[in-house]
């Protein structure tokens, strides 16, 4: 395991160095911190719930351009530059290699999803600071730490779909090409949600689907936290979905790698 | 005394385009490798030579036949056992020298404190120690190719395989790998070396073996493939034109012949350093 913690450690680095990834950061972050600003209309105590749902928005949105992009160039940038094969010269096993590219991005995400939810946290209680007495006695109480645990999800969530990465890299040898399909699995997955979301049924194609991509909807599931209790059945749910589901994506990938020679 | 390397019959074909036809790659090459020895693989391009030290490494499969690293089946334990500096090697630029050699010792399983002692002093060995905390970006192709054969010798393996090491080197680069390739092997490193410059192989390997079109053309001792059957070259100083033809005509009074007569020259390498040193 310390293998893949190395090879975590410095595929972190590397993500954190990417241009692109910076700025798509930046520009999140920039979003959520305008959210306020940005909206003219006075929509009384409603305010709080717009900035909240810019605020998951932003980490739904761009966190998962970061999850497909910074995914698939760190695994291709290790063929590309062939440093894939000094790597595999050493003693590293494949699914040393694939669950330590998959840290890596984890815990670049990870802290992505750090600064998204403080900012949030930030412009929830600027806003909620900002209202008349009045406003203040409707508007609904902020469950600061319902926001970080539906932020945590969403973290699980943006992980998942890093696993599915991984896994079209281990299979695929162009970046272009590994991208294509992470994005088209998303929007099958973003798919499902909105099914979901509307109330459709889960038997037949769709559950077939469903369990093949990952079920965003489990972690939509969270987004009440930010304005009532916590609950711990539907966070473990998700918490455990998540887990298990990258973990399977995990070794799919490291099995399929193991096929390839270099 | 069991060989370092034992490569036995073996066959590689690449398959190629979408009906999967199959391209010969190596087509039965055997060869041994000696503990301590330096050992030449050389052959023209697309021989095989990377190939084979592909399958060697791991990193390729072997249709069929058997390779051996100090008499075990290749595997992550052999990868121990082994550093290796690829052919116009390529690493994370954001990393310094030292960082990047620390990384590779710490994936041989090395621990923190060990890997970074040993980094030090492999970057010593290569004449980095002062460029080490110099971010890769800003290292030119030489001091890659020497923070390469760092990171291949961080964890003391017991054989080293160099892949082309002094590939865009110039003379004195060169000479510098080739030195280090000689301490190398003062240390009792098996080398197996990989290389288009013959005068390098002939230099530094005991033995070698020849690679043309995915099959061993030749495989022995260098000095033994090299001899001409029956000729001794005397190399001679301050003898003038007179006293040449005296030799020459005395050799033949004893039955031997005078088959070439040329000035004694250095070879341009040597030149080069030497007048390039000087300027230095």
């Amino acid at each position: 395991m310390r293998n893949a913690f190395l090879i975590a450690a410095n595929t972190f680095r590397e993500t954190l160095g990417q241009k692109l990834m910076l700025i798509t950061a930046l520009v999140a972050l920039a979003l959520v911190l305008s959210s306020k600003y940005l909206l003219s209309l006075d929509l009384g105590h409603e305010q709080l719930k717009f900035v909240f749902d810019f605020g998951s928005g932003a980490l739904g949105f761009f966190g998962s351009i970061m999850a497909v992009v910074a995914t698939c160039q760190i695994f291709h940038s290790e063929m590309e530059n062939r440093t894939i094969i000094t790597l595999f010269s050493k003693p590293v096993g494949i699914a040393q290699f694939a669950s330590g590219k998959f840290l890596g991005a984890a815990a670049a995400l990870g802290l992505f999803t750090v600064a998204i939810a403080a900012a949030t946290s930030l412009m929830l209680a600027i806003t909620r600071a900002g209202f008349a007495e009045a406003q203040a006695t409707d508007a609904p109480q902020v469950n600061y730490f319902g926001v970080w645990i539906f932020a945590f999800a969403q973290w699980i969530k943006l992980c998942t779909i890093a696993a599915v990465s991984v896994f079209v890299c281990s299979v695929s040898t162009s970046l272009l090409f590994s991208a294509s399909v992470s994005f088209m699995a998303l929007a099958v997955s973003m798919a499902g949600e909105i099914t979901l979301n509307l109330g459709g049924e889960t038997g037949g194609v769709v559950g077939v689907v469903s369990r093949l991509f990952p079920d965003l909807h489990v972690f939509g599931a969270l987004e009440p936290f930010a304005f009532a209790p916590v609950n711990a059945a539907v966070f473990a749910a998700a918490a455990v979905y998540g887990t298990i589901y990258c973990a399977a994506a995990l070794a799919a990938a490291a099995f399929a790698f193991s096929r390839r020679e270099f | 005394m069991q060989p370092a390397i034992e490569i036995k019959n073996i066959k590689k074909y690449y398959k190629y385009g979408v009906r999967g036809l199959l391209v010969k790659a190596l087509d039965g090459v055997s060869f041994d490798v000696g503990e301590g020895e330096v050992f030449g693989l050389v052959g023209p391009n697309g021989a095989g030579k990377s190939t084979t030290i592909k399958i060697l490494l791991g990193l390729l499969r072997a249709n069929s036949g058997e390779c051996r690293i100090f008499g075990k089946p290749v595997s992550k334990d052999t990868k121990r056992l082994v550093g290796y500096l690829p052919e116009n090697p390529y690493f994370y630029r954001y990393m310094t020298g030292f960082q990047l050699v620390s990384f590779y010792g710490k994936l041989c399983g090395m621990p923190a404190a060990e890997a970074e002692k040993s980094a030090r002093s492999a970057l010593a060995l290569v004449g980095l120690s002062d460029a080490a905390n110099r971010a890769l970006a800003l290292y030119s192709k030489g001091m890659v190719q020497r923070a390469g054969l760092a990171q291949a010798i961080v964890h003391n393996p017991k054989l080293v395989v160099l892949d082309e090491p002094a590939s865009g080197l110039d003379p004195i680069g060169t000479s510098d790998m080739a030195e280090i390739v000689m301490r190398l092997r003062e240390d009792g490193k098996t080398v197996l070396l990989c290389s288009h410059i013959m005068s390098e192989v002939e230099r530094l390997c005991s033995r070698v073996a020849v690679l043309s079109c995915g099959r061993i053309a030749a495989t022995g001792e260098i000095d033994k493939l090299l001899e001409i059957d029956g000729r001794t070259r005397l190399d001679i100083d301050g003898a003038d034109a007179d006293t040449l033809a005296k030799i020459s005509a005395y050799a033949k009074s004893l039955g031997a012949n005078v088959a070439t007569e040329s000035a004694a020259k250095i070879p341009l390498d040597e030149f080069f350093k030497k007048t390039v040193g000087k300027r230095k």
